[in-house]
């Protein structure tokens, strides 16, 4: 991945501000693929986008805020060169250890079904994955998405 | 589907291989097939690929298999609230 590619100039922007609720997770993706669609990706990369962007919020659901009240902020940006940047925001739990949590089918909810592979979803489905967390303060995951030329 | 998924199926299967049966994965759309190879699922869970006949057939069938076995029968008197109530009256007046 060509980092120069992602600090392209931006090209439009959107922010969201959500309530931690399982129902706004379905919102949050079709906002954002809806945003994206104006770069005319195609339905895979979508899905893709769709996918990482619910698992990101389904961290800040379950892990970061346990289920009590909090908000969720997503800023999206669309770069020149086809680039999405898609940020997610939390100032829930924080992540002690990102690397261990960023290994696959790492879990701290074993007993609840937890799959322990949304960090690695991210990874395969988007272009760059940055995660930067405190323990106590929150979580804030960067994800980069390159459009292939059409 | 997500990791969320992911995590159910893993659920399921872990509940059925402790009471030694097994889960099959009938007609996952291409979306969901990608994750679920993503984790590596389908070398624990079995993939079938079938027409949406077929699968409800299949269904029936099993539920058939299920219900002349008294699958669905409880052993136990089904406890209401209204029972419950009276219950705790009769304690009462005893």
């Amino acid at each position: 991945m060509k980092n120069g590619k992602l600090r392209g100039k931006v090209i439009n922007k959107m922010q969201l501000k959500l309530p931690a609720l399982s129902a706004n997770e379905g919102m949050a993706r079709a906002a954002v693929s809806a945003f994206c669609a104006q770069l005319d990706p195609t339905a895979v990369e979508l899905a893709d986008i769709k996918c990482a962007v619910s698992e990101a919020v389904t961290n800040c659901i379950v892990h970061a805020y346990k289920g009590r009240d909090g908000i969720i902020y997503i800023n999206v940006s669309l770069l020149e060169g086809r680039v999405a940047k898609i940020e997610i925001k939390d100032r829930g739990c924080g992540i002690d250890d990102v690397k261990e949590a960023r290994q696959p089918l790492f879990t701290t909810d074993a007993a609840s079904e937890r799959s322990g592979m949304g960090f690695t979803v991210m990874e395969s489905f988007t272009d760059c994955l940055r995660v930067s967390s405190r323990v106590g303060k929150g979580t804030n995951i960067t994800m980069f998405k390159v459009f292939g030329e059409r | 589907m997500d990791s969320s998924g992911l995590g159910l199926i893993m659920g399921r299967f872990n509940t059925m291989k402790e009471i030694g049966g097994s889960v099959t994965v009938a007609d996952p759309n291409p979306g969901i097939e990608r994750i679920m190879s993503l984790a590596g699922l389908e070398r624990i869970v079995k993939v079938v690929h079938t027409s949406l006949k077929k699968t409800a057939e299949k269904r029936e069938e099993a539920a058939a298999v299920m219900k002349s076995e008294g699958f669905f029968e409880s052993k136990k008197e089904p406890v209401t609230r209204k029972d419950e109530k009276n219950q705790r009256k009769r304690g009462i007046r005893k």
